[in-house]
């Protein structure tokens, strides 16, 4: 079954690349990418064998706790994991989940990130070469099996990611996860502020390595140390714990697997919506107390039925995850590390704006085939993009809000709260602006509807590349124009706070406001390549 | 101004995928108050076609006039005028059904209170009362059909073009549809079916095309195309039956 299973992968990508010959060259430019650091990382490697067994064992714990999370997040929160041979597929054969979990396995191995991380595992143990060949076994066949057990976790994360989603429990503890993961920063943030970053790698960060040192994510980078310090029961007590840990995250795969097969779509949970949405959402009166005209009714009901989607459908709870996420902590972090002071304020709060504004570029491919509902309809295209833009902004510009009111709060530097304010919401909607353009112009494949919001096709982070290069391209020419006067004012003060508030805003509302006209333009030119585009 | 005499006219409508063809020159006059069935083998062409006929996909070449407008060059005059069903595409699945058909009617431009109406109406007349508060992802596939149907009726348009209506679909429901459908060509408007099922066809529709590799191979009348045998052996004939006709002896158990 292992060689059926590996044939079976490799005929899929055969006729993928086959289809999309291009995806071929991106998937090779990874495995380029990834042989052309080995060197560097052996030499790397080949410096720090030279350290002492504390250092190195040290190194090697923080890197592996750093790929660790990435094998974790990645796949969650950027690009999903290959899903070449996802279970759900072999749902209609009634298959049992024993009979394919080695092939699976073994498949799970042969995609270039894994090839490259077992690589790069084996460089981490080998640093243990100068020392005894029991020792450098002891390195090699830790590191190996740790990343065994990063491998199984990513596949492991995303079935249990894609079924916590799915129900509202799920998703509150998602929610919640995310609190807590987010508290955690800030307590570690408050802790580097109080005591200073050096205190902190000499007192806290030591300590946590000591302690993951004796976990299953970091005992195998630990074990060869204890050999060293003629510990070798324990040496050999951390080999077994990390073994076992690989075990049972293979087990629980499995049993997510079988449960995989049984629930073979993700569906809506069975919940029933006594109201219309979309009725109240056009029935309702305007800002100005009047009736909607029908153009307004149509671009309330995109943006009506575009939040529930934000709301209900577990990919874009994944993207709204991602997007709120990764800028708050690195924000965070940035407001944390300067101090608070200055210009270092604004990182967190833009950072979100920009995360969110430049992640919608390929916001239609979403919606998969279901727009032929709007194209047949013959609605305007800057209606479309309008509603679709409005729905955003109405869950993300209250966010950036919240996120000035937070980075400023922290800083004591209530004075600036409104540039700051207007410059984040500036560069969320210009953002979202040149958004809307790339994704008429160059949507890729995302997960369909009820399909894992974990899942990506082999190839599909270079399809998407094109996409966001340029977006990232247009973004990076609009936002700096938007964030200017901002950052002229942290520098020269006086008037160019008030410039910084009116410009941004001006600004903001007008590229939004072009960039969904030009969207809508092309969503009409393009009305008719725009399914095939995006399914 | 008078009513032009075909509600749709394709011609010379061709479409490639890659080294497949799969039109490759088709040319149709749909008369306004018929009930017209498209039928063809799987992979003839038929839903390229249609779509094409709709706005969904862009021809390599040739044009699309729905009541002497030109689909491509005018989709803003054209496509008020038809209703559409595809087979196949997804919907906006996290919307109930009467969320659908409510977002449907208000983007053809209808009042609210219209809206409200008739979204009220379709639920009862296709049996829908049960999806009106289900989310669509939990449809089955004959509900996922039939409201459908209902998003395509909403707007009351000229013509509908129904790509597979009634698959999937219970008998009980099928026969309301039959009724509406059957209705809304008396009363002057006109349906484009595409089938497989050749006793639906026979039974509902007044002309046919049959189509195969991707062009039109039979066009007229019921009675003009079937001639003097039944609608399936004429179809037999003119794509042909299985090539390989194998006997599957190792499927029986005596």
């Amino acid at each position: 079954m292992v060689a059926t299973l590996l044939k079976l992968r490799w005929r899929i990508l055969y006729h993928q690349f086959r289809r999309d010959w291009w995806r071929l060259l991106f998937v090779i430019a990874g495995a380029i990418w990834s042989l052309s650091v080995i060197p560097g990382l052996i030499i790397g490697s080949a410096r720090i064998s030279t350290e002492s067994a504390a250092v190195r064992a040290d190194a090697m714990l923080a890197l592996g706790a750093l790929f660790a999370l990435a094998w974790i997040v990645v796949p969650l929160l950027a690009t999903g994991v290959d899903d070449t041979l996802d279970p759900a597929r072999f749902a209609p054969w009634g298959i049992e989940a024993r009979r394919i979990m080695p092939g699976l396995a073994v498949a799970a191995f042969t995609t270039v990130p894994a090839i490259f991380f077992v690589g790069v595992a084996a460089v981490m143990g080998s640093v243990w070469r100068t020392e005894s060949v029991a020792v450098y076994a002891t390195g090699v066949v830790g590191a190996l099996l740790t990343a065994a057990s990063w491998v199984f976790s990513a596949r492991l994360a995303a079935l249990w990611g894609g079924r916590l989603i799915v129900s509202r429990t799920g998703r509150t503890t998602v929610i919640g996860t995310v609190v807590a993961l987010l508290a955690a920063i800030v307590v570690g943030a408050v802790t580097v502020r109080r005591d200073g970053l050096e205190s902190f790698i000499d007192y806290e960060l030591a300590s946590a390595l000591k302690g993951l040192g004796i976990t299953p994510l970091g005992a195998g980078f630990a074990a060869p140390r204890s050999l060293v310090e003629g510990d070798p029961v324990g040496a050999v007590v951390r080999l077994a714990l990390t073994a076992g840990w690989a075990v049972l995250l293979f087990f629980a795969w499995r049993s997510a697997v079988t449960y995989t097969l049984v629930h073979p779509v993700m569906r809506g949970s069975g919940s029933r919506r006594r109201a219309d949405a979309i009725l109240s959402a056009v029935s309702s009166l305007n800002v100005m107390g009047k009736p909607r005209t029908p153009r307004m009714r149509m671009i309330a009901a995109v943006r009506q039925r575009t939040l529930r989607s934000w709301r209900a459908d577990p990919r874009y709870l994944a993207q709204l995850v991602a997007a709120l996420l990764l800028p708050t902590v690195g924000g965070g972090m940035a407001i944390v590390v300067a101090g608070g002071a200055g210009v270092w304020i604004t990182v967190l709060p833009i950072a979100l704006a920009l995360g969110v504004g430049w992640g919608r570029h390929n916001d239609l491919a979403y919606d998969a085939s279901a727009i032929w509902i709007d194209i047949v309809s013959g609605i305007r295209g800057r209606d479309v993009m309008a509603g679709r833009l409005l729905a955003t902004l109405q869950w993300a510009a209250p966010a950036v809000f919240l996120a000035c009111i937070a980075a400023v709060g922290s800083a004591g530097r209530w004075d600036v709260f409104a540039p700051v304010t207007a410059t984040a919401l500036g560069v969320l909607a210009a953002s979202l602006g040149v958004s809307a353009v790339t994704a008429v112009t160059l949507p890729y494949r995302v997960p369909a509807p009820g399909e894992s919001p974990f899942g990506a096709d082999a190839g599909s982070i270079g399809a998407s590349l094109i996409g966001q290069v340029v977006s990232s391209l247009g973004t990076g020419i609009v936002v700096p124009l938007v964030a200017a006067p901002l950052l002229a004012a942290f520098v020269w003060g006086n008037e160019w706070w008030v410039l910084s508030v009116v410009v941004s805003l001006v600004l903001g509302v007008t590229t939004s406001v072009l960039g969904v006209r030009a969207a809508g333009t092309l969503f009409e030119a393009r009305s008719g390549k725009l399914i095939a585009a995006v399914s | 101004m008078t009513t032009p005499v075909n509600a749709i006219e394709l011609r010379g409508l061709r479409k490639r995928f890659g080294r497949t063809v799969a039109v490759a020159g088709i040319d149709l006059d749909i008369p306004v108050g018929s009930f017209y069935g498209v039928l063809g083998p799987n992979g003839a062409g038929k839903t390229t076609t249609l779509s094409m006929a709709t706005g969904l996909l862009t021809p390599d070449a040739g044009s699309v006039r729905v009541y002497d407008i030109d689909l491509w060059r005018e989709p803003s005059r054209a496509k008020p005028l038809l209703g559409v069903l595809p087979d196949g595409l997804h919907t906006f699945d996290r919307l109930t059904g009467a969320e659908l058909i409510s977002y449907a009617g208000t983007l053809r431009g209808l009042d609210p209170q219209v809206v409200r109406e008739r979204r009220d109406d379709l639920l009862a007349a296709l049996d829908l009362g049960n999806a009106a508060t289900s989310l669509v992802t939990d449809f089955s596939a004959g509900m996922a059909k039939k409201v459908g149907l209902a998003c395509a009726l909403v707007h009351a348009p000229r013509v509908l073009v129904l790509d597979e209506p009634f698959e999937a679909v219970d008998p009980v429901s099928g026969a309301a549809i039959r009724t509406i459908l059957q209705s809304f060509v008396a009363s002057g408007g006109t349906v484009v079916i595409s089938s497989h099922v050749m006793a639906l066809v026979e039974r509902l529709c007044d002309r046919v095309a049959i189509v195969g590799n991707g062009q039109v191979l039979a066009e007229g009348t019921l009675d003009e195309v079937r001639g003097d045998g039944d609608l399936e052996r004429r179809f037999v004939e003119l794509v042909g039956d299985v090539a390989d006709q194998r006997d599957l002896a190792w499927l029986r158990h005596s």
